[in-house]
């Protein structure tokens, strides 16, 4: 749900208890937020419908409710796309989301209606979600229909994480390459998403967001793409920009932008170097975002002590090497929703700063700084130079981190933070 | 009148359980005893006998239409003998989940108060396998704690007897679940007793009883009478009048010792299979 929200003329209809759409109200703030950026006057919330499947519905059924959400959902808002979202409750009962879809596609020619298939259980990653939305858009909207070809229209895909000031930047270097964004999904169209086939190219700002559809992009609409790294830090910037520009033939051109933008920002990214020189620090974010960070320090001379990501694969492995390259010694925690770890190891590796989510290490007293808010930028050449500046204001001014620590206790004992980090990894999960 | 027992009856489908406890209720009533029949079955037919007919109207469609504010008496029906009888029902074929349409109903009974001092029995008598959580719900959360398995010389109700006591030994490890025995409606399938034995052995329970095979069972079925109503001076009445007996005295429960498949097929083999192996005449 949250890949779509800032989409036009569209209501979603969560199939599910209410309870599931509480998450929502995340997505909901950032919408908010990026329609602010964006300039937009009437800040609008999203249209989103919960069924509410309780007790009776599980017994009985859902598909009652989940036909008058739709019926509703059209006549109050007419909207040109619905989005029916299927629940771990509406898939275990097995409710035929797509029959009642089809069924009432029929009643309602105007608006397209769309299942899609993202129960919970199925995945124990969030980038699923987004892979069964790119599914159901390829199969409902695009439904291989052969569009014309529009010169120099790339397909930019983005998480909801990426700040307006970041799809600006993006779109900025595009540009410099004669190449014009298509921006997806956030704050897209159905005209816009009609528009994915007619690119020449794909691109993402996220290494696991879209990859597979760009994929299918490729086999079923021979879009080429480049899938790289997140443009955070002069190195990934370098290598995000080349992987997009090799797919557009323009090579030569690309080198001459980077070494021009080298020199604009270089006195710039010293005069940060200057006030974050030798810093340790402790990093953490979705596995795209902590590797690229983790990069992005080093244009600051900053000396990396720990590094925590949520998952692990070979891609990881070569960032890993990348970095045992720059930093002598630092502690690879992978993770995935164990903050217990985490606030042992910052605690007991006293990083001077702490970049990343920083729902824990803010209240241990270490001066923190997001980059996973999705309302400042972080990305690019610009991002960076903001981003530095923020870690070195926020590392300059620890009084919030300091004042924060001392009223508020993890839910941790003291003894705990004297424990080996690692102590509940077993063997062979025993 | 002693402590409550509530008993849940299980076995593949088709094979005679509601029959089978219809029956048997009638004949522990004989023995003076109060019972409450609940049907965990959508096809809501496991007290017809009882009621004279499908009388009832099951839990769940009492809430679908009138929702969760109800009387007990709106689902609870007495029939034969005083027997309080109950239909759990469930949705219509094809959606939804009767699964936890059984966990509603049951939890509706309960804070109904259906449970009264004065019972002396409780009966679940659940469809077919024990397919998932919903229809293990009799025997989970300190419910039934007694269960008897229905079933017959024939390979599929073996198979199915097996595989319900791998459920039971699940809820044995956490509940005070227990398997009372096999209970045998028979088919006249060549040495049928041998096989039960043998079979029941290896789950390390016994064969409680043996019901014979006998057509009066059928006629009642038409009449929609239990036997014992229908022709109370019948051999088959004093056949179900000593399985109520059976189930009285009975003392003995165990956690069960499921067998795999391979050792189920061997013991097929033993008793299964006679010389005759070429007369098929049933």
């Amino acid at each position: 749900m949250a890949a779509l929200m800032s989409l036009e003329d569209s209501v979603f209809i969560s199939h599910s208890p209410q309870g599931c759409v509480g998450c929502a109200i995340m997505a909901v703030d950032m919408y908010r937020v990026g329609q602010a950026h964006r300039g937009i006057k009437n800040i609008k919330n999203p249209r989103l419908i919960v069924t509410n499947l309780d007790q009776k519905s599980v017994v009985f059924g859902g598909e009652k409710k989940l036909k008058e959400a739709v019926n509703k959902a059209v006549t109050r808002y007419n909207p040109k796309l619905c989005f029916v979202y299927a629940s771990c409750a509406s898939g275990i009962i097995g409710d035929d989301i797509d029959a009642i879809c089809g069924e009432l596609q029929k009643e309602y020619p105007d608006t397209l209606i769309i299942p899609i298939h993202c129960e919970g259980f199925k995945s124990k990653i969030c980038a699923s979600g987004f892979d069964a939305t790119f599914i159901a858009i390829n199969k409902y909207i695009l439904k291989n229909e052969k569009v014309e070809k529009e010169e120099g229209l790339v397909n930019l895909f983005a998480p909801t994480t990426v700040s307006y000031a970041d799809q600006k930047e993006m779109e900025r270097m595009l540009s410099l390459l004669g190449a014009k964004a298509n921006y997806i999904p956030f704050y897209s169209s159905l005209e816009k998403i009609k528009k994915i086939p007619a690119a020449v190219a794909s691109t993402s700002i996220c290494k696991v967001f879209a990859d597979e559809f760009m994929n299918t992009l490729w086999e079923d609409y021979g879009i080429p793409y480049s899938h790289t790294v997140m443009p955070i830090g002069i190195r990934n910037t370098d290598k995000w920009y080349r992987g997009i520009a090799k797919v557009l033939g323009k090579e030569k051109e690309v080198e001459e932008i980077i070494s021009r933008e080298h020199e604009r920002i270089e006195p710039l990214v010293k005069s940060i170097r200057n006030r974050l020189q030798g810093k340790r620090v402790f990093i953490c974010g979705g596995t795209g975002r902590s590797f690229a960070a983790a990069a992005l320090i080093d244009d600051f001379g900053m000396e990396l002590v720990g590094l925590e990501t949520p998952t692990y694969d070979a891609d990881a492995q070569i960032d890993i090497e990348y970095l045992n390259g720059i930093h002598k010694d630092f502690v690879v925690d992978i993770a995935n929703m164990q903050p217990f770890e985490q606030v042992n190891l910052v605690n007991r590796l006293k990083p001077d700063t702490f970049i990343g989510v920083p729902d824990w290490a803010a209240k241990l007293g270490v001066p923190t700084t997001h980059v996973l808010d999705g309302k400042r930028p972080t990305m690019g050449y610009d991002g960076l130079l903001f981003l530095g500046n923020k870690i070195a204001d926020q590392l300059e001014n620890p009084g919030f981190n300091k004042k924060l620590a001392k009223h508020v206790k993890l839910p941790y004992k003291d003894s705990w933070y004297n424990e080996n980090p690692f102590k509940y990894i077993t063997e062979g999960g025993k | 009148m002693g402590e409550l027992r509530q008993i849940a009856i299980y076995g593949k489908g088709g094979i005679g359980k509601s029959t089978t406890t219809q029956n048997l209720t009638a004949g522990l009533v004989e023995h003076g005893k109060k019972v409450m029949v609940v049907g965990c079955d959508p096809k809501a037919d496991s007290t017809r006998l009882l009621l004279g007919g499908l009388a009832q109207k099951t839990v769940l469609d009492t809430i679908r239409e009138e929702g969760e504010d109800i009387e007990l008496d709106r689902i609870l029906k007495e029939g034969y003998g005083g027997t309080r009888c109950v239909e759990s029902g469930g949705p219509e074929p094809g959606v939804g989940c009767a699964g936890r349409g059984i966990i509603t109903s049951i939890n509706m009974l309960e804070n109904l108060g259906a449970y009264t001092d004065d019972l002396d029995f409780v009966f679940y008598d659940v469809l077919g396998d024990v397919v998932c959580g919903g229809f293990a719900m009799p025997i989970r959360e300190g419910k039934a704690k007694e269960i008897y398995i229905v079933a017959s010389g024939e390979m599929m109700a073996l198979y199915a007897a097996n595989n319900i006591s791998k459920g039971i030994q699940r809820y044995a490890r956490t509940g005070g679940i227990r398997l009372g025995g096999i209970i045998c409606n028979s088919r006249n399938v060549d040495r049928e007793l041998d096989l039960l034995r043998a079979f029941a052995k290896e789950l390390g329970t016994k064969l409680l009883y043996f019901v014979p095979r006998d057509n009066v069972v059928q006629h009642a079925e038409i009449n929609k009478k239990t036997v014992i109503e229908y022709k109370p001076d019948s051999n088959q009445a004093q056949e179900y009048r000593n399985l109520a007996q059976a189930v009285i005295d009975n003392k003995d429960f165990v956690i069960p010792t499921p067998m795999t498949q391979e050792r189920l097929e061997e013991i097929l083999m033993e008793y299964g299979m006679m010389e005759l192996a070429d007369d098929y005449k049933i």
